[in-house]
């Protein structure tokens, strides 16, 4: 080996420098630094008058309504810059980075700097089920829900013990933004994938953040289950997407006429057709619509048989753990699978059969807690298409005049992307370019419409879903090219600018608007401190409803430890605060172990979302103070504990609070039904093995789907009749 | 080197975690190793594939296997922190270890026995 001259090293190592400089931070450089200072100056702008900001003023706006003038102005120069900096000749990946990461922090960490606690009450309860698991070590399905699904859990009990740290609150204050951040990364895998310029996907990652208004991004197994599922299309759009048939040149003259005959029936549609295309051709516009359009993703790259089984190997991980810690994101998971099947662009298409099976599997034999006695709740919404529609759109608008604007402007948000989504395919389809992935990816998630309520909040979810194929469509309104444009494009810098500012505003509406109650002050995580230190017993606690029986969610951080000693019940919130006899005598009808407690959040709740009257809250104080027989356990200026006087000797009736599942009636069909569900998995998951690692031979794929028919049959028949037998 | 020395610094927090210590070092160590030990360990089996991407896999499997870990034990009602964390290394080593070259030179005659079997399934 001949030693190497002695210059080689540096100057071989200053090409790497400035191989990587020419693809992060080009020449111009000044271009990039100027629209990077611009950008850091918006953020910081936007965060420092942060600290001043007074959350007692919130009004029926929620957040925007105390932020400071300067920190919009801020935020709208970074995003300014950002826009400008998608005009330019060449991508500053650097400084568009930076600005991106910085705006998703002004968005969803706002309010790490505005409030003192990590806000919306239901991740304190989520925390209180990892501490039930934590400390117990096991699910409780007989306590809620949740334990039917108790992945996420578990893996954060996991992470608490082997750390020794169990304090989850930086973790509530810290998720949203962790999450958010985290889904560009399998974002752009997707985008990676499709045909489009630079400019379309940095400014479709802006437009995922900045429709991602929904909230569904606190501590929870949802917002965990969605990075997943976008790492599940990721993965999937990466490597086990069909290749680009090979280009094989159409006979034609007399290589035509050796070649197979052309059918009668082909010949007349050609015919036909070339007919309607001379004739449409007459109106220039309508050409480019009836063009065959060329793909709208790119090749996909080379892999070996080892790394397909790999990945395959992690998808199914990944479905399998998404199952067993969220109900509904495996669904869309297989809804988004199957349409990519749909459109043929996977090559895995017996994987929608398996995780169906997966997911039916989890359902039946380990979730029974959650459908026994209830299955209505289950199927009851099945096929109603319309009234599901209804309940999760419509029935939502309620409240004072400054809430319903608030929830009007979260479905307009929804509508103008879903527009702007489509009005973004019309344009590409106008440049021939055939974009099915993101059609299936937009309009898979509207089936669940089809299936359940999910207890009015479908429209959010079926959003949320469809947001990421929705964002790049939007994007592609703007930059419809299918390749990187040369030049400036300042054409679009002023439509691009006015739709980000107005996102950016939209957003902090849309999301914050209702923070008047979604926010946890300090004095209510004092009381229920103080309830958790002196919980002896089980107790009642009963908090204020404007509908108990369908409103049963409080606006508190509750549960978040102990959850098997404290019963929360909701009960009637009086319209009259001066008239509290029937509420009194509920309280006495529980017996001495029950308190009830009143909190600012909830009573902005039912001011803001139930029409009370404006200043109940104080007035029910004032009158529950005055009551004889009531006695205040615990107060401060968030939060009120009430209790009633019993004479001495009173007889105890404390709560029976279930934390075990429900013992289910012993079936046969439930030993038959794992039997028969190991050999259909056996037999699917070999399918799909020996379909991406070998080719896919036909045979042999035969062989193995016979006997997955039968057993397929049995499986649903064992699950049906489970279904009958146990409810 | 940079991995090596990361792998070191995680087995001195799982070492901390087994041994129940209450250092302050051992929640920053020990989730490095379970961020970073079956991360690499896959990145090591996806030779080939773009930096991003195996990056963005490898740190995929590992919450998957992390979680899943996790999971197992809650659904058979075996839950032990420290068994969990036992065989996070075990199926992090066995991965590492099966790229071994002493391990690759050993297995072979078998792979190839596999690939050929696979060949012919591919033709049937």
């Amino acid at each position: 080996m001949t030693a190497a001259p002695p210059d080689t090293l540096p100057a071989a190592s200053g090409d790497r420098i400035a191989s990587y400089r020419a693809r992060w931070w080009p020449d111009p450089w000044w271009q990039g630094a100027v629209l990077g200072g611009v950008a850091v100056a918006g953020l910081v702008l936007f965060l420092a008058p942060l600290g001043g900001v007074d959350i007692a003023r919130f009004n029926g706006y929620g957040l925007i309504s105390v932020l400071p003038v300067l920190s919009l102005l801020g935020i709208a120069a970074a995003v300014i810059a950002f826009s400008v900096g998608l005009c330019l000749p060449r991508a500053y990946p650097a400084v568009l980075g930076i600005a991106l990461a910085g705006i998703v922090i002004c968005l969803d960490a706002v309010t790490v700097f505005t409030e003192p606690e990590p806000r919306f009450p239901t991740s304190y309860q989520i925390a209180g089920f990892v501490e039930y698991v934590s400390r117990t070590g096991h699910a409780a399905p007989g306590l809620d829900a949740y334990f039917s699904w108790p992945g996420l859990f578990a893996a954060v009990a996991f992470l608490q013990h082997v750390t020794g740290n169990h304090d989850l609150i930086p973790v509530l204050r810290w998720w949203p933004v962790t999450v958010d951040m985290a889904c560009l990364v399998p974002l752009c895998l997707i985008m990676g994938n499709l045909r489009a310029s630079w400019r379309a996907k940095w400014l479709a990652a802006f437009a995922f953040e900045a429709g991602n208004w929904v909230g569904q991004d606190y501590f929870s197994p949802q917002a965990f289950n969605y990075f997943l599922y976008l790492s599940l299309i990721a993965i999937l759009l990466n490597w086990f997407r069909s290749p680009m048939p090979l280009a094989v040149p159409v006979p034609r003259g007399k290589a035509a006429a050796r070649g197979k005959p052309v059918p009668r029936w082909e010949r007349t549609l050609r015919d036909w057709l070339s007919w309607w295309r001379s004739w449409i051709s007459v109106f220039s516009w309508w050409r480019p619509w009836f063009s065959v359009p060329e793909r709208g993703e790119t090749e996909p790259g080379p892999t070996t048989r080892a790394q397909r089984a790999i990945l395959l190997t992690i998808v199914l991980g990944l479905f399998v753990f998404s199952t067993t810690s969220h109900q509904l994101t495996p669904f869309d998971m297989i809804a988004a699978c199957l349409g990519l099947v749909a459109v043929r662009r996977c090559t895995v298409t017996g994987l929608p059969v398996l995780m169906a099976v997966i997911v039916t599997a989890w359902v039946s034999f380990a979730a029974v807690g959650f459908w026994s006695g209830h299955l209505s709740a289950l199927f009851g919404d099945l096929g109603n298409f319309g009234g599901n529609l209804t309940s999760s759109v419509a029935d939502r608008i309620t409240g004072t005049a400054q809430h319903r604007q608030v929830l009007e402007i979260r479905s307009g948000f929804a509508a103008v992307m879903l527009a702007m989504g489509a009005g973004g395919l019309l344009r590409r389809r106008y440049r021939a370019i055939d974009d099915r992935i993101l059609i299936a990816l937009l309009c898979m998630p509207f089936l669940a419409f089809a299936t359940q309520s999910y207890g009015g909040e479908i429209a959010l979810r079926v959003y949320l879903f469809a947001l990421p194929a929705a964002a790049v469509l939007a994007a592609y309104l703007f930059f419809p090219s299918g390749r990187d444009e040369s030049g400036y494009q300042w054409r679009a810098l002023v439509p691009v600018s006015a739709c980000a500012v107005a996102m950016v505003m939209a957003f902090f509406v849309a999301r914050y608007g209702n923070e008047v109650f979604e926010q946890t002050p300090s004095g209510e995580v004092s009381a229920f401190d103080y309830l958790y230190e002196h919980d002896q017993g089980p107790i009642r606690l009963l908090w204020l409803s404007p509908a108990p029986a369908v409103d049963n969610t409080p606006q508190m951080p509750w549960e978040y430890q102990d959850i098997e000693k404290i019963e929360f019940l909701p009960e009637l919130a009086p319209r009259n605060p001066a008239s509290l006899t029937s509420l009194i005598a509920t309280l006495r009808g529980e017996g001495p172990d029950s308190y009830l407690i009143t909190t600012s959040t909830q009573e902005s709740y039912l001011t803001q979302e139930a029409n009370y009257i404006p200043g109940w809250g104080a007035a029910f104080r004032a009158r529950m103070a005055a009551t004889p027989g009531v006695r205040i356990v615990y107060a401060n200026a968030d939060a009120v504990i009430y209790a009633l006087d019993f004479p001495p000797g009173s007889p105890a009736n404390p709560p029976v609070i279930a934390t075990a599942n429900p013992v289910s009636k012993g079936t046969v069909l439930t030993p038959i039904g794992l039997a028969v569900l190991v050999l259909l998995l056996l037999v699917l998951v070999a399918r799909e093995y020996v379909r991406v690692c070998l080719g896919a031979p036909r045979r042999l794929i035969r062989r193995l789907t016979l006997p997955s028919l039968p057993l397929l049959v049995a499986f649903v028949v064992i699950v049906v009749l489970r279904f009958i037998v146990i409810s | 080197m940079l991995a090596c020395a990361i792998v070191v610094a995680g087995l001195a927090g799982v070492g901390l975690a087994l041994a129940g210590s209450g250092s302050p070092l051992r929640s920053p160590l020990v989730l490095l190793f379970l961020a970073t030990a079956p991360a690499m360990a896959v990145a090591g089996l996806l030779r080939g594939l773009d930096v991003a991407a195996r990056v963005f896999v490898s740190c995929v499997a590992m919450i998957v296997i992390n979680a899943c870990v996790a999971e197992t034990m809650l659904a058979i009602g075996a839950w032990s922190a420290r068994t969990g964390l036992v065989v996070v290394v075990v199926i992090a080593a066995v991965l590492r270890a099966v790229q071994l070259p002493v391990v690759r030179d050993r297995s072979r005659p078998c792979a190839e026995a596999v690939r050929s079997v696979a060949d012919r399934l591919e033709r049937m």
